[in-house]
């Protein structure tokens, strides 16, 4: 690892250096080696901020490139304003259990303060891998507000951003239609996180005795726990509007409580008899359909596997485009 | 309320959500057993916790045992803690799952069995919203298989009055030879069509095997070179370095060719060599693998000793460790004359492989536990590096090599020659180019029985053998197993730990040809 001056040549040629360095250090280091495998799918940008539980976000980014080997390009927005930029490059790597083989991964680092950090736009464009698509996760809502925000984002196929943690979410859902109605290709964590949820709502549809009660509906209660309302509840409404007709009355009750999840249950109510699910422990929610309960896992949605399933869809999501159309109008 | 045109459940997202399964009840005969508690058990638990399975989903089991629920419960709760693979064992969602399995004690030969069955499935729709889906799996002994599917029509549980489908998922073997898998499908297919039976092959539901299609199908830049113009031949191994582990007196009947080769194997080579179906669909992909299968060459009875080897291993030491020979195992005639090692030369008489060997072995006791294909491509046509050590006539020459492995460390290696930096001059050296499966992929890889239970589920019978395909495998082997039937071998004619009899290497040699050792 080493802190060099920021060209694109440069960068790149201390990359090469460095596996030039791996592979000679394994040869040397085992007889019984089988050498390093270098691999990139694509160019995975991170945005984050200085001092913005950095901690979190690299330990997101390792795990995201053992599924993805990519060449990460870390885009960080100092504390201060005036800081020049700088940059490093170095290798991640790992060794998968019971192989021989090292996996690394090439990550740059860019860092610079807000007066800079427009002038990273021109370095990136020499530091993307050729031929492979190049993703953009704008973790920090500075940098999506920042001017850099939209040329950093036009050089990328796709941009996960998380609009709860925005300062207004909802005009930051305003831009991302915007967006989408222009073609450019746009994910939020926020509705990610709404996956579970939504395939939950769909496996009740599956069962024959519930579809009929899908066509008798009066009403949808969405129940959450925080407030100001988050951002999901309207996503999870705009889905239900989208699926069922926009006059749909969706109401959104306030049900408090100190649990870490925003949405703790949903209620589809017709004249005679309701379908309820119901989060009431961390990883489980369990579904009543009249006397029969069924139990379903959710599992922890760390950020990392939120990215990754948004990293399994580089197309047009049409269904997220259809609701982030309802909810940017509401 | 609105309705899409191309989905009957406007609620599903087909970029984000699991494969839709409908609610549906798994009955499992032979419940008891070590596959319904190794494999299948917890292969649907994992598809339980991965949401993969619909809500209100059942499981049936049936076996001579007396055994209440909860004591069937129980008894599974401790098999799937046990062999889930890379997989938590979550206690919230087993209670969950466990209030969908049911046991009823019966033995199979007898039609008081199938209505106790019928009036638990009865129960089951109605009280867990099944809508009549029934998939039947016979993981008993394979003497039943055609009584236990009979059974099922005449208790009236082949079919649903409420439209529910109904199938059946049959282990291997499909018969013992042609005739007799000729003699079972004439009698299963009495109750059920051929789309609701799914024979399970579940070699073809490993990854590795399905990725055989994506590598072939999904790039261009391979299958233009996928024929006798460029491959010389094509090696596909399976060794598996442990002996019978018990199961002596089974595989005493069964043998390495019946148990390995005719079904796993062929399936694998036609995976390899098929040519590319119009689309992607159940039918065109197994109509594409039984037309190769059926390109196999029928080799004549005189044909047999230059194209098949047959072998058994005899004791050895292995590091410090004494291994018995076949004979010497538990359950084992000291007369036996099993094949534990099959070595086969196949041709494929079409325009693409005409002339190209595919040399065939499986083993156990064999050095290590590998499966893998290895392709082997024709030496470049002239010698311009002649006086490197890497040139075509010299003792380091290596020609381009494609390996697919399928287990263990799946994964695609590309073999060529490159410039070799040291020194000066034209040298060469063969490097080879890795893929990796799982270092490419992280995410776990669902097991065999996942992939075919759930694809069984879902209707999907594209990784499931048909019945022609099935005939024409027994068709390809059946003139090699009448031969060694019909000749007695001197046994054992290879030590446990080694890569096989003397005699397969020759089969090689004469073609000029040598195992790679993988």
């Amino acid at each position: 690892m080493s802190s060099i001056s920021v060209k694109p040549e440069q960068l790149l040629k201390d990359l090469s250096g460095l596996w030039m360095e791996l592979g000679k250090a394994e040869v040397e280091g085992s007889d019984r080696s089988a050498g390093v495998l270098r691999a990139v799918t694509m160019t995975f940008l991170l945005g984050v901020e200085e001092g913005d539980d950095e901690g979190a976000a690299s330990e997101a980014l390792a795990q995201l490139m053992h599924e993805h080997p990519s060449r990460a390009i870390v885009l960080k927005l100092s504390r201060q304003a005036d800081a020049e930029i700088s940059g490093r490059a170095f290798a991640q790597c790992w060794m998968p259990f019971g192989r021989r083989q090292q996996i690394c991964c090439e990550q740059i680092e860019l860092s610079a303060g807000s007066e800079n950090f427009k002038d990273i736009v021109s370095l990136l464009r020499g530091l993307i891998a050729p031929d492979l698509p190049v993703v953009f996760w704008c973790r920090s809502s500075r940098i999506f507000l920042h001017p850099a925000f939209e040329s950093i984002a036009l050089m990328a196929d796709k941009v996960i951003v998380d609009s709860r943690s925005h300062p207004d979410p909802h005009n930051s859902i305003r831009f991302l239609n915007q967006q989408l109605q222009r073609g450019h290709l746009y994910a939020d964590l926020t509705w990610t996180r709404l996956t579970r949820w939504r395939e939950t709502v769909s496996g009740v549809f599956e069962r024959m005795d519930c579809q009929a009660f899908f066509q008798n509906l009066n009403r949808a209660v969405i129940q959450y726990t925080h407030t100001p309302e988050p951002m999901a509840v309207s996503y999870l409404s705009a889905w239900m509007k989208s699926v069922i007709g926009l006059d749909f009355p969706v109401d959104r009750v306030l049900a408090p409580s100190e649990v870490s999840w925003q949405i703790s249950k949903l209620r589809f109510e017709t004249a005679l008899t309701d379908v309820v699910i119901d989060r009431s422990e961390k990883g489980i929610v369990e579904t009543h359909i009249q006397h029969f309960t069924a139990r379903s896992v959710f599992e922890v949605q760390d950020e990392a596997r939120l990215v990754r399933e948004e990293l399994s869809i580089l197309g047009r999501d049409p269904i997220f485009a259809r609701v982030l159309k309802i909810a940017s109008q509401s | 309320m609105k309705q899409t045109s191309d989905s009957a459940n406007p609620f599903h997202d087909a970029l984000r959500f699991e494969r839709r399964i409908p609610p549906c009840s798994v009955l499992i005969f032979g419940a008891n057993g070590d596959l319904t508690m190794r494999k299948l058990l917890p292969a649907l638990f994992r598809l339980a916790y991965e949401r993969k399975l619909p809500a209100g989903f059942s499981i049936v089991g049936t076996s001579r045992t007396p055994m209440t629920n909860e004591q069937f419960r129980e008894k599974m709760r401790v098999s799937v803690e046990k062999f889930i693979e890379n997989s938590p064992f979550d206690a919230a969602l087993w209670e969950d799952f466990a209030r969908g399995i049911f046991y009823v004690a019966g033995d199979i030969s007898d039609p008081a069995c199938y209505s106790a069955l019928k009036a638990q499935l009865d129960q089951i729709e109605t009280e867990r919203g099944t809508g009549g889906n029934v998939l039947f799996y016979l993981s008993t002994q394979p003497s039943f298989y055609a009584s236990v599917v009979e059974q099922i029509g005449a208790a009236g549980l082949a079919n649903h009055e409420g439209g529910g489908w109904r199938r059946v998922v049959i282990e291997k073997p499909f018969g013992h030879d042609l005739a007799s898998a000729q003699e079972l499908n004439r009698r299963i297919s009495k109750v059920l069509p051929e789309s609701d039976i799914y024979r399970i092959d579940h070699y073809l539901g490993k990854e590795t095997v399905q990725n055989v299609l994506a590598f072939r199908f999904g790039n261009t830049i391979f299958e233009p070179l996928w024929n006798r113009q460029y491959i010389s031949h094509v090696q596909v191994t399976a060794a598996e370095s442990i002996g019978v582990e018990g199961r002596g007196a089974y595989y005493q009947e069964a043998g390495a060719m019946r148990d390995m080769i005719q079904n796993h194997l062929l399936q694998v080579m036609a995976t390899v060599t098929m040519e590319a179906p119009p689309y992607f669909d159940s039918d065109a992909v197994r109509d594409e693998r039984a037309k190769l299968l059926r390109s196999i060459r029928i080799l004549k009875p005189e044909e047999v000793d230059a194209h098949a080897v047959k072998g058994q291993y005899g004791p050895a030491r292995i590091g410090s460790e004494s291994v018995p020979g076949f004979r010497q195992e538990t359950g084992v005639s000291p007369e036996a004359q099993t094949d534990t090692y099959a070595a086969i030369t196949f041709f494929i008489d079409n325009w693409r492989w005409a002339g190209v060997p595919f040399y065939v072995r499986t083993g156990k006791r064999l050095p290590k536990r590998v499966t893998d294909i290895a392709i082997r491509f024709h030496s470049a046509p002239l010698s311009l590096f002649s006086s490197s050590p890497g040139a075509a006539d010299s003792p380091l020459a290596a020609p381009n090599l494609l390996i697919l492995r399928i287990q263990p460390d799946e994964g695609i290696s590309l073999r060529f020659q490159s410039k070799d930096p040291s020194g000066g001059g034209m040298k060469l050296r063969p490097v080879s180019m890795d893929f990796n499966y799982g270092s490419s992929f992280g995410s776990r890889t669902p097991s065999a029985y996942e992939t075919l239970l759930l694809d069984a589920l879902a209707g999907d019978s594209t990784l499931y053998t048909r019945q022609d395909m099935v005939e024409a495998s027994w068709r390809a082997v059946e003139p090699i197993l009448n031969h060694w039937n019909n000749n007695k071998f001197e046994f054992p004619n290879y030590d446990a730990g080694s890569w096989g009899p003397k005699a397969s290497d020759e089969m090689l040699a004469r073609r000029g040809h040598e195992w790679r050792i993988p």
